[in-house]
């Protein structure tokens, strides 16, 4: 494996080889209004890795809230059809201090968008992106990564991974694509110690003493379905205002609407914007009859999307324990205490 | 100074007294989340001890009112108990303008007033403790709270109460409706520190409004939170903005500045005349909008134009838009 230093003070020159190189930088860092946020980042100055992860998930970069598709107009009887590419995804960029939990997101979100009808925007704007993982020293008090499986130095799924110190990076140039930033950093890279893997090591204990307590629940793995009739999910869903707030804010969470809106008789477009499971109309059908009518109906759609259909269906779960639902929700409704109270009915 | 534990107590000890089957209370308990309590809807004598009252009871528990009453109405069920619901001063008004709107029936609700110095939410709580915290206590004006590594930090929460917790009007208590008041205080009188916060002036020229509207607005996702989560906008499922394709095709589900601009425009003078200015709105806004510079506008506005003052009259018809009882299409 290729282990690097990086020390911090030579950041700058990393900023300005990618600059050479025409890739931008995502990572997070402060808007003009003190927010936490994924944005565009110039400096190293900019970003703010000290701090937990922003509420808005990376994934609204390569899956926006609203995108164009396609537009049309019709001419001598004919219609024509353009596809709309947005320049944004064409350009190569780089995600820079992604935690372990995002970047398996980002792993899910391709893993789905690959599937029987690949989506072209996505996985374009994904193959020109490069992931710069990092392990995470700063877990909110919302998160569970451990329970979902993803220990907190995990580097799966990055192309580069960073290891935090005072002074340093340790830097492992995992991927082909991450092997092709290694040249243009050759200035600022420096040979690491033997002693250099123990850091990793100390960070995953250190966070671990600072993370919420893992809820075994391999063991109900496939089963969650059994806990469909239970009555838990009334608890849950009678405090529920149904806002989306969890689903918005989920990095793993792919639905969308598509609409149609024609601009004259001739022209018009084509446009795809996020939609929530939560909402009634997600599953209206046409006829009038609903078949998640429900506030409970769809909570429960939720969490069986997440913890189980996906498992059944693609072997993962689609949760990455980031804690975003929890952070987000406005009644306090902790996806925690949902799964440790579905443990709890599986075993009566 | 209210002292919580004495205050949960009194709760506790009085629904108990009252509670009888087919009754049903809406009150707060713990939601495992640090910093944050959750509403919880109690059908048992038994369950009443899980009920828990300090300063993050946040949210406005009359957003679920109407939605119990119209499913109520839905099926047939006539409303059998009586429904109990503890209540901040704040939020009596909302539950008074909502009796105003024919959306609950008053003689169904009895409300259950506990006193109150301020609310904080967990955001507040972060900026206070500098640090994520894994569990937090109140005594008076005190949290004590714990971070991640199990130290254990106090602070005074005076000073940080919730933006509109500087507002003296939210918090008085109209005097129409019987209420129980509980509490070591004769009656509820507000204490805490007031904060000035930017409105919109009335003297802004329409550019500069807009300007200051728009940055603000742009960060809108359109998730719909502010919506749902708001007492004063009872349509649920029947909203405008849920479908689109029936009657107006303007609106479409597009996160434009146009259309956020359409979306919160509509809400906003759909809800004038009976917003009360809880501010549910602004704390929930995952984006953290600053809707309160809206509400605040609506409310003079309201005011000044009609004389109208949301929630003051608990049977009063509100003269920009009124709402009748079983109203199919609100």
């Amino acid at each position: 494996m290729d282990t690097n230093r990086i020390y911090k003070k030579d950041m700058v020159q990393v900023f300005s080889a990618l600059k050479k190189l025409n890739i931008s930088v995502i990572g997070q860092g402060f808007d003009e209004k003190q927010r936490l946020v994924f944005k565009k980042v110039s400096s190293f100055q900019e970003l703010a890795l000290d701090e937990i992860t922003p509420l808005q998930p990376v994934k609204s970069f390569l899956f926006p809230p609203t995108e164009k598709v396609f537009s049309y107009a019709k001419q001598d009887e004919k219609y024509q059809i353009t596809p709309e590419t947005s320049p944004e995804s064409s350009e190569k960029k780089v995600l820079f201090g992604l935690r372990p939990c995002d970047v398996h997101a980002i792993e899910y979100l391709k893993k789905f968008y690959d599937g029987h009808f690949p989506d072209q925007p996505i996985l374009r704007y994904l193959e020109n992106t490069i992931i710069i993982g990092i392990a995470c020293e700063h877990p909110s008090n919302a998160c569970f990564c451990t329970t979902m499986d993803i220990s907190p130095i995990s580097s799966t799924g990055a192309d580069v991974f960073l290891t935090p110190t005072e002074n340093f990076f340790v830097i492992e140039f995992l991927t082909e694509k991450g092997k092709s930033l290694q040249s243009a950093f050759s200035e600022v890279l420096k040979s690491s110690e033997a002693t250099d893997v123990q850091w990793k090591q100390n960070i995953e204990t250190e966070t671990s003493k600072k993370l919420l307590e893992k809820i075994e629940i391999n063991s109900i793995k496939g089963q969650i379905n059994k806990a469909y009739d239970k009555p838990l999910w009334k608890k849950y869903s009678d405090v529920c205002v149904a806002c989306g707030g969890c689903t918005f804010d989920c990095p793993t969470c792919t639905c969308f609407d598509m609409r149609d809106v024609m601009e004259s008789k001739k022209t018009g477009y084509r446009y795809r914007a996020w939609d929530s499971c939560s909402f009634a109309s997600f599953t209206l059908h046409a006829s009038g009859h609903n078949p998640r009518n429900t506030k409970m109906d769809r909570l429960r759609q939720r969490i069986m999307h997440k913890y189980h259909y996906t498992v059944t269906n693609m072997q993962t779960w689609s949760c990455t324990g980031c804690g975003r639902c929890v952070r987000v929700c406005p009644v306090g409704i902790n996806t925690r205490s949902i799964l440790k109270d579905i443990k709890e009915a599986l075993h009566e | 100074m209210v002292n919580w534990t004495k205050i949960t107590d009194a709760t506790r000890h009085y629904l108990k007294q009252v509670f009888q089957s087919d009754d049903l209370i809406l009150s707060y308990t713990d939601s495992h989340t640090p910093g944050m309590m959750t509403p919880v809807v109690i059908r048992k004598a038994e369950d009443i001890d899980s009920i828990i009252l300090n300063p993050i009871c946040t949210q406005n528990l009359a957003v679920y009112l109407s939605e119990f009453f119209q499913n109520d109405i839905q099926t047939g069920k006539p409303v059998k108990g009586k429904w109990y619901i503890t209540v901040k001063p704040c939020d009596v008004r909302s539950v008074i303008q909502m009796m105003a709107d024919e959306q609950i029936l008053k003689e169904h609700i009895e409300l259950i007033v506990f006193d109150c110095d301020g609310t904080v939410t967990n955001k507040n709580l972060k900026e206070l403790f500098k640090s994520e915290i894994r569990k937090v206590d109140f005594n008076d004006h005190q949290a004590k709270a714990e971070t991640l590594l199990n130290e254990e930090l106090t602070a005074d929460l005076s000073g940080l109460y919730q933006v509109k917790c500087s507002d003296r009007e939210i918090c008085s208590i109209p005097a129409v409706n019987e209420f129980t008041f509980i509490g070591e205080r004769e009656r509820f009188e507000f204490s805490g520190t007031a904060k000035n916060t930017a409105i919109i002036q009335d003297t802004l020229t329409q550019e500069e409004c807009f300007e200051k509207v728009s940055a603000e607005l742009s960060k809108c996702i359109r998730c719909n939170a502010c919506r749902n989560i708001c007492p004063a906008c009872f349509c649920s499922d029947r909203c405008v903005m849920d479908k689109p394709k029936l009657s107006v095709p303007y609106i479409t589900k597009e996160i434009t500045l146009d259309q956020i601009f359409q979306y919160h425009l509509i809400r906003f003078y759909h809800v004038a005349p009976n917003c009360t200015a809880c501010g549910e709105c602004e704390r929930i806004c995952p984006q953290g909008i600053s809707l309160s510079i809206f509400y605040k506008y609506l409310h003079r506005m309201n005011k000044h134009l009609f004389g109208d003052e949301s929630g003051s009259s608990d049977s009063d018809r509100q003269k920009l838009l009124s709402y009748r009882f079983g109203e199919d299409l609100v």
